[in-house]
């Protein structure tokens, strides 16, 4: 589905990626983990096409296609989705309305039907119901005056409103408290299957203990470094993430 | 028409060509014409045209002129209107609202009304008569003395005492000429609310088959104690005309008057409204939305002139600045010496779409009292980057989200209207057809 070649990238010259490799196949859970500064958010900010990042060199293929070639809408019309560290307030748009465009951009996208308007309103019923997200805050005017948590709850549900092919949930987990955390990693449970996959950047193995992946791997200073099943997020859990510093510079 | 009086008080006459540029030569056109003597003759009027011919029509030294050059306009040659037999349905005319009376008046000259002369608690007369509609000071703005000159027909619309019109009222201004001579109108209108009337009243304007022309209105308001008016102003496709709009409310004890003016699609257009606070607890509210693109130059002079203590004035003007197009705001408020515990508010925000486009803002607050509070604010900016990533990475393309960033923008706006049916008209139509 996804598959990154050598990817190097800048911002504002300053090499920040320096040559990633990853594949992540239909129905699997990919953790990025890896400590501060590591390059986890701007890996997450490159496939949702953020325009400050610089790609120099590697390629990003998904589903067969050059996405580095498309726009964040076009990328978002093909099935990635990405769930914001910081979602944005955006005052005098509602929840829904918000909801109603972005889904009909994207059924446009892909050559469907616009959904009606009483379709949209069960469909947004049911999947507001998976993240206990009461009804009333889809009129409310988008983030604004949520709470970290509330936020957090509303890019879940964005997510299950719109069903991703690959869903990338970039710290999702900092700042929630566990009922929060559990909220959300029920959400994104019950979204798994078969055909879709996750990529999830998290800085603690906290939300792995929720959402347990296939594989982890950790970033650093721009490169994936080492690669595990979910056993390793444990190991760094307990050791902190100094003895891969040391690992890496001793090769 | 039926249900309308007519007083004349003058006989009819015609001028057919004027020059503004002269103000001797337009006082001699005026009199070799047949102008009505007593027009003439009439201190307001000798004074406001002796002032006008020493001060000159105002240059862009004059500070409330600045960046509204009048050259253009005023060095052409100008027909009046004529009188016009044709008729309109209101229905052809946008934004139609089907729950609305309507009043047709073709070139300021001439009324047409559906359904007038049921309405119990409003009067309709148009008059000749020697008033100036709206008291200014010459040197300033002479438009209002050149309407009172121009105009032929004084349209009063009188709300008797206790009477709530609750179905809006619909001014359609239709200005329509078949000559190839740029045309001058001069529409005046007169709203009297009587103690605890209350009235909604729309004005709009529509220009049909004219090349070149000014527009220069003059519409007054007068509200008695415990009335209400809500009065919303769309200025809208407004391209070959140029418009001069004039607007002064009386506002008196306990009563509220509500000016909302929406300026779209339209090329050259100067605002002036002022809101006058003359008996306490008077309240006046001043909204506007102005969407400029092109090289359009939208000026809004607004001045809320607190006279009375205890009175409250709130105002809000939003832009939206596209392409090449040039807006001015100039938000006066005065708080006289005895205009003590005056609450008066002041926003005045702009969304620039384009990199040439250009706000020229300056909230202008004179207060003599000491016991008020009073505000202002004046904000600009482009449209947010960060927001409009995040609609994209949603699926929604840059323009779309341009105009769902910009629609959010001036909702607050639109919300602000009080007819349901204008509010919705403004919220699906009006940026989606600037294409954000």
């Amino acid at each position: 589905m996804l598959n990154i070649k050598n990817l190097h990238a800048s911002i504002e010259e300053k090499p920040i990626l320096k040559g990633i490799n990853l594949v992540v196949n239909p129905g699997e859970v990919h953790a990025i983990m890896g400590p501060n500064g590591s390059g986890k958010s701007t890996l997450a900010s490159i496939l949702a096409g953020r325009e400050e990042y610089t790609v120099n060199e590697g390629t990003i293929e998904f589903n067969g296609k050059d996405l580095l070639e498309m726009t964040p809408e076009e990328r978002a019309g093909e099935g990635v989705f990405l769930a914001f560290q910081y979602p944005v307030e955006i005052p005098g748009v509602s929840t829904a309305n918000f909801l109603k465009t972005a889904l009909n951009e994207i059924r446009k996208y892909r050559g469907l039907e616009t959904i009606d308007a009483m379709d949209f309103l069960t469909l947004m019923k049911e999947k507001a119901k998976l993240v206990e997200l009461d009804m009333s805050f889809l009129q409310r005017s988008l983030n604004e005056g949520f709470s970290g948590g509330e936020k957090k709850r509303n890019e879940i549900f964005q997510m299950a409103m719109l069903e991703p092919k690959l869903a990338i949930l970039d710290e999702t987990d900092s700042g929630l408290d566990i009922d929060a955390l559990r909220i959300v990693a029920q959400g994104v449970n019950s979204l798994r299957s078969p055909d879709k996959a996750t990529i999830l950047i998290t800085h603690y193995q906290r939300l792995l203990n929720y959402i347990v992946p296939d594989f982890v791997h950790v970033l650093h200073q721009g490169k994936i470094v080492k690669t595990g099943g979910k056993e390793l997020a444990l190991e760094l859990e307990e050791k902190g993430y100094d003895w891969i510093k040391e690992e890496v510079s001793l090769s | 028409m039926i249900g309308l009086k007519k007083k004349s008080h003058y006989p009819e006459f015609n001028i057919p060509m004027i020059q503004l540029y002269s103000l001797e030569t337009l006082k001699e056109q005026l009199r070799v014409q047949n102008y009505p003597p007593a027009f003439l003759d009439n201190p307001q009027f000798t004074d406001g045209l002796s002032s006008l011919t020493k001060s000159g029509l105002p240059t862009p030294r004059n500070e409330e002129w600045k960046y509204f050059p009048l050259n253009s306009l005023l060095m052409a040659d100008y027909a009046l209107p004529f009188v016009s037999s044709k008729q309109y349905e209101p229905k052809q005319f946008q934004p139609f609202v089907a729950t609305a009376h309507h009043l047709v008046i073709i070139n300021g000259n001439y009324v047409q009304s559906d359904t007038f002369e049921n309405i119990k608690g409003l009067t309709v007369i148009t008059e000749h008569s020697p008033i100036l509609n709206i008291v200014t000071n010459p040197s300033d703005n002479p438009f209002p003395i050149l309407n009172a000159l121009l105009h032929k027909d004084r349209i009063v619309l009188s709300i008797d005492e206790e009477y709530d019109l609750s179905t809006p009222i619909h001014i359609l201004h239709i200005i329509e000429s078949d000559d190839s001579m740029p045309l001058l109108a001069s529409p005046t209108i007169a709203i009297n609310l009587a103690k605890n009337a209350k009235a909604k009243i729309i004005e709009s304007y529509h220009v049909l088959h004219v090349k070149k022309g000014l527009i220069n209105t003059s519409f007054s308001v007068h509200a008695d104690q415990d009335s209400e008016l809500h009065h919303i102003i769309i200025q809208d496709g407004l391209q070959d005309c140029a418009l001069i709009y004039n607007c002064e409310s009386i506002v008196k004890g306990n009563a509220k008057v509500q000016d909302h003016v929406i300026v779209h699609d339209s090329n050259k257009v100067r605002n002036t409204i002022t809101g006058k606070l003359v008996e306490e607890h008077a309240l006046y509210n001043i909204y506007g939305i102005v969407s400029g693109d092109k090289q359009s130059l939208i000026d809004n002079h607004t001045i809320v002139d607190h006279i009375a203590p205890h009175c409250e004035s709130n105002e809000l003007f939003k832009h939206v600045l596209d392409e090449s197009s040039t807006a001015v705001f100039n938000g006066k408020i005065f708080v006289r010496l005895d205009a003590q515990k005056t609450n008066a508010y002041q926003s005045n925000r702009t969304l620039l779409l384009s990199p040439k486009a250009t706000i020229n803002t300056k909230p202008q607050l004179e207060i003599f009292a000491d016991d008020v509070k009073c505000s202002h604010g004046a904000t600009t900016g482009s449209v947010d980057e960060e927001a409009l990533y995040y609609l994209r990475a949603r699926g929604i393309p840059r323009e779309v989200g341009m105009r769902l960033l910009t629609d959010a923008f001036i909702g607050e706006v639109i919300q602000l209207i009080e007819i349901e049916e204008l509010q919705s008209y403004f919220t699906n139509s009006l940026l989606l057809r600037s294409g954000g």
